[in-house]
């Protein structure tokens, strides 16, 4: 059970650079979930739970992509593939990632954290936020291009620091 | 990691790879947002299926993103700064967090792989003048860094503490984090020609003209960073009313790019700043005097005294009028309209200042011979088909709208823009058409057509009635004419062109004035608020809204007036800025596809008739002979045909195969002898008659002034003493100093910056 919640972080974070919304993710994880349960029997106590998650997972994304096949995708299945594939084979260090990140979030100044808060915040999409502060939509999506640079970046750097390949 | 790919061009070295990362993380934060459109989703595929260390990067962003929405989203927030001393601002800025360093020197060897590679020509000495060409520039290489904005970012003023913007850096490592962007000259242009970077702010400060009243380096870099924004020192001094319109787009420019976290690069030096006005307002650069004069004048008003000076210039007009028949017709004029006639007209037009909404009615509405009315030459040259070409054209130009597509069917993203908008506007122009005059019959004022062109005559039939169009559905749907929401009646006899030139100057919803405007601060910029300018709508948002608002309403509020546009434009504070990217607004570079800040000047390459003229200009200023024009030439034109080639299609489209190439260019340029017009200038350089002769370091100067309006740098200075002399064992030192000259001044017209308008 324990594996199962700690794993469901990490199956977000290989679901979604495939499907790009969160809703779509979620919903992906969802019957990613579905399907681990109802297979669980088959996994092999003691070899890589996430490795075996991922599999599934990958598997529900296609999926997911063909039962939607009416709406416009917007990568081409080859990335797919090749994201699934590269995503596959990274470390399992979810844990330090995510210390990075809250560390790095808690670098950012204060406008900027409040807008990331903002923008995360459940049902809230970059538009939502632009309509909020009165800005107009597209610099509002370059401030959090620049905004999620700089933490893809400190995160690298934090890993770096810490000794951990990258 | 994965293995890295092959796929980096490598003349591209340095420059390319930042390009693609810049791209793909633009790209990738689009893909997040949910705002990717169809073809940015293709040239996604295509960038992550080429490149495995970008879709690294890819994956490691995406998850950036998933990570905030799992943690922030299911309540794990990130350590808020509880207690303010640990995250003071002053303590934010720590070096830790991204690697600024403001002084480095670029090392030579670093990512410069984009050397043009001059192409071989019948020029004997052209190894020397390459061994010159890369020389100049090596020096450029060699240079040191520039720091803008990066002193103030991380040093002072530690309420402004922001996170450097320098993070793209992730495909070469940290190290280059605190440098100026890697150079870019030509904005767009083809890369392989981007030998020569642009980072001449230092290049101009240390080859500023010499003159007493140097500009002085401290203006340029801001001591506060909230300074730069609004600084003094870009100030143009304004006559009022135009000042306070001046005024707002500064104001508004200031705030996006506070809300973006960029600075705009520092203040343009004189030389640079006045061969771009030059370039901009009269289609050529400055002869090596009037340079000269410039930069040796002192004061603020310099500036604002320059803007009012070439506004009123004919050059001015000249180019204006020129831009426009380009427009217009094009430049290959396959249907043989009369484009002297057309040209006439629309000098006349921009040299009375006659309100832009008019000269958009006449061309609209124009009837009579091609040769007597000259704006019906526009018409001329579209009317065919049913009147879907000239329509189309019509939208694009002046309303700034593609509507071509709604041809056939309703507009795939822009909601509103429905296929029997395009028929009703087409219906006004049914009545039109065209017919040739046969050539013995004389003119009304009393002057034979000349030239073997054919006359025609564009004329309107009465007849009303419906315009009929097929819908997806095969359907035969009727339209009557209609425009900006007024519907004409079917059967009122009236004459179509000349009523939708009426409901044009009410510009209800001043969609003239927008295109206008767009095109204008294009023009200026080198880009304008929408991806591209002839396309706006719903689909194409402005990347500055109010900013475009205030333009659009000042514009109609003056009455038209363009040349008050152009003076708003061209004082604005952004427009005093040079064209080099800061530490801080390396992304600005809508050339890859990211909105424009217009925190610098977008660099373009030179129109051909810009370099045509330049070319002239530059050879005459090193003899200091007057130029004369060399608008409406045969010969000019004839020269700029050649980069023209014609699609053919309904539209007139046609494309320009210019590079920015002269070398090539200028071996074309039969007729004006070059090859023989280059060593007489140089002669009329060395031994002027009456005059004493000037210094070998003079004649260096003028030949570099007169082509790029700058003084010559230090490694340019070398490489011409060191030729000189090489050649002062085996020749006279007089043929010597020619020959050296001249080649000199074949590099310096060959160079990347001389084809560039920055």
């Amino acid at each position: 059970m324990r594996l199962f919640t700690q794993s469901q972080r990490a199956l977000y974070l290989f679901i979604m650079p495939m499907v790009s919304s969160v809703a779509d993710a979620e919903e992906v994880l969802q019957e990613t979930n579905v399907v681990i349960w109802s297979k669980w029997s088959q996994f092999q106590p003691g070899t890589n739970f996430v490795a075996w998650c991922r599999a599934i997972a990958r598997l529900e994304v296609f999926r997911f992509r063909r039962k939607r096949a009416h709406r416009v995708h917007l990568l081409g299945d080859d990335v797919v593939e090749l994201i699934a594939s590269h995503a596959s084979e990274q470390k399992n260090d979810f844990e330090l990632r995510r210390d990075a990140l809250a560390e790095c979030v808690g670098k950012l100044r204060d406008k900027d954290r409040e807008l990331i808060q903002k923008r995360y915040s459940v049902g809230c999409s970059g538009d939502d936020v632009a309509n909020q502060l009165g800005r107009p939509a597209n610099s509002v999506y370059q401030s959090f291009g620049r905004i999620r640079r700089v933490l893809m970046e400190c995160v690298r750097r934090r890993l770096a620091e810490a000794g951990a390949p990258i | 990691m994965t293995h890295t790919t092959g796929t980096h061009n490598p003349l591209q070295g340095g420059e390319g790879a930042e390009d693609r990362l810049s791209e793909l993380l633009e790209l990738a934060n689009l893909y997040c947002e949910e705002q990717l459109s169809q073809d940015q989703a293709a040239r996604l595929t295509q960038v992550l299926q080429g490149d495995s260390q970008l879709l690294a990067i890819f994956v490691e962003f995406l998850q950036i993103h998933a990570q905030l929405a799992w943690d922030v989203g299911h309540g794990v927030t990130a350590a808020a700064p509880e207690t303010p001393a640990a995250s003071a601002p002053a303590t934010r800025p720590a070096p830790a967090f991204a690697a600024v360093t403001p002084t480095r020197s670029r090392p030579l060897t670093e990512g410069h792989g984009g050397r043009k590679h001059l192409r071989s020509a019948a020029r004997s000495l052209i190894l020397m003048f390459g061994l010159a060409a890369v020389l100049i520039g090596g020096w450029w290489l060699t240079r040191p860094d520039i720091s803008i904005g990066n002193g103030a970012s991380v040093a002072e003023n530690g309420t402004e503490s922001r996170p450097p913007v320098d993070g793209v850096d992730l495909a070469r490592g940290a190290d280059r984090t605190g440098a100026v962007s890697a150079p870019d000259l030509l904005d767009g242009a083809n890369s392989d020609r981007a030998m020569t970077p642009l980072e001449l702010d230092a290049l101009k400060q240390q080859n500023r003209i010499a003159s007493p009243h140097a500009d002085s380096p401290q203006t340029d870099s801001p001591q506060n960073p909230d300074a730069a924004l609004v600084a003094e020192d870009t100030a143009v001094i304004v006559p009022d009313d135009d000042g306070a319109i001046v005024e707002r787009i500064n104001t508004l420019l200031a705030k996006s790019w506070e809300d973006n976290g960029v600075q705009p690069s520092p203040r343009a030096s004189d030389s640079e700043w006045v061969r771009r006005a030059y370039l901009t307002l009269t289609g050529a650069i400055p002869t090596a005097d009037e340079a000269m004069r410039f930069v040796s004048a002192a004061g603020e008003r310099n500036r604002g005294a320059l803007i009012t000076q070439l506004l009123d210039d004919s050059r001015m007009v000249d180019h204006l009028a020129v831009t426009w028949v380009n427009l217009l017709i094009g430049r290959s004029n396959p249907r043989d309209v009369d484009e002297d006639a057309l040209f006439a007209f629309m000098r006349g037009q921009f040299e009375d200042n006659k309100p832009w909404i008019e000269t958009v009615g006449e061309l609209i509405s124009a009837e009579g011979r091609s040769d007597e009315n000259g704006a019906t030459n526009f018409l001329l040259a579209h009317l065919n088909d049913q009147a879907t070409p000239a329509t189309a054209v019509t939208a694009r130009l002046f309303f700034g709208e593609q509507v071509q597509c709604t041809q056939c069917h309703d507009h795939p993203f822009a909601r509103d823009v429905h296929q029997d908008q395009f028929w009703a506007l087409n219906a006004f122009f049914k009545q039109a058409s065209r017919k040739v005059i046969p050539v013995s019959a004389p003119a009304t004022n009393g002057e034979s057509p000349g030239r073997n062109r054919r006359v025609w005559a564009l004329e309107d039939s009465t007849e009303g009635g419906m315009t009929f169009y097929e819908n997806r559905r095969g359907q035969q749907i009727a339209v009557l004419p209609a425009f900006a929401g007024e519907r004409l009646s079917k059967d009122d006899g009236l004459n179509r062109r000349s009523e939708l030139a009426r409901l044009l100057m009410s510009d209800a919803d001043r969609r003239v004035a927008r295109a206008m405007v767009n095109r204008m601060w294009a023009h200026f910029f080198g880009a304008g608020f929408t991806v591209q300018i002839d396309d706006m709508g719903p689909h194409n948002p402005p990347s500055h809204p109010e900013l475009l608002e205030l333009l659009t309403t000042s514009f109609v509020k003056s009455g038209y007036d363009t040349r008050r546009l152009m003076r708003w434009i061209a004082s604005s504070d952004a427009w005093q800025r040079t064209s080099a990217r800061g530490a801080t607004n390396t992304d600005d570079a809508p050339a890859t596809g990211t909105t424009p800040l217009f925190s610098r000047v977008y660099s373009r390459l030179m129109v051909p008739e810009e370099v045509y003229d330049s070319i002239r200009i530059a050879i005459h200023s090193v003899s200091q002979q007057p130029v004369r024009s060399s608008i409406g030439t045969q010969h000019r034109r004839q020269w700029v045909r050649q980069f023209v080639e014609s699609y053919g299609t309904d539209e007139n489209d046609e494309r320009l195969e210019f590079d920015g190439n002269i070398s090539q260019a200028l071996l074309m340029m039969n007729g004006v002898d070059i090859e023989s017009a280059i060593p007489l200038a140089v002669q009329s350089l060395i031994a002027p008659s009456g005059d004493r002769r000037p210094s070998v370091s003079d004649c260096l100067k003028r030949v570099a002034v007169s082509v790029l309006s700058r003084s010559p740098t230090e490694s340019e200075d070398r490489a011409f003493r060191n030729r000189y002399r090489a050649l002062s064992r085996t020749v006279p030192a007089d043929q010597a100093l020619r020959t050296s000259l001249e080649d000199m001044l074949w590099a310096y017209l060959n160079s990347a910056e001389f084809s560039a308008v920055y």
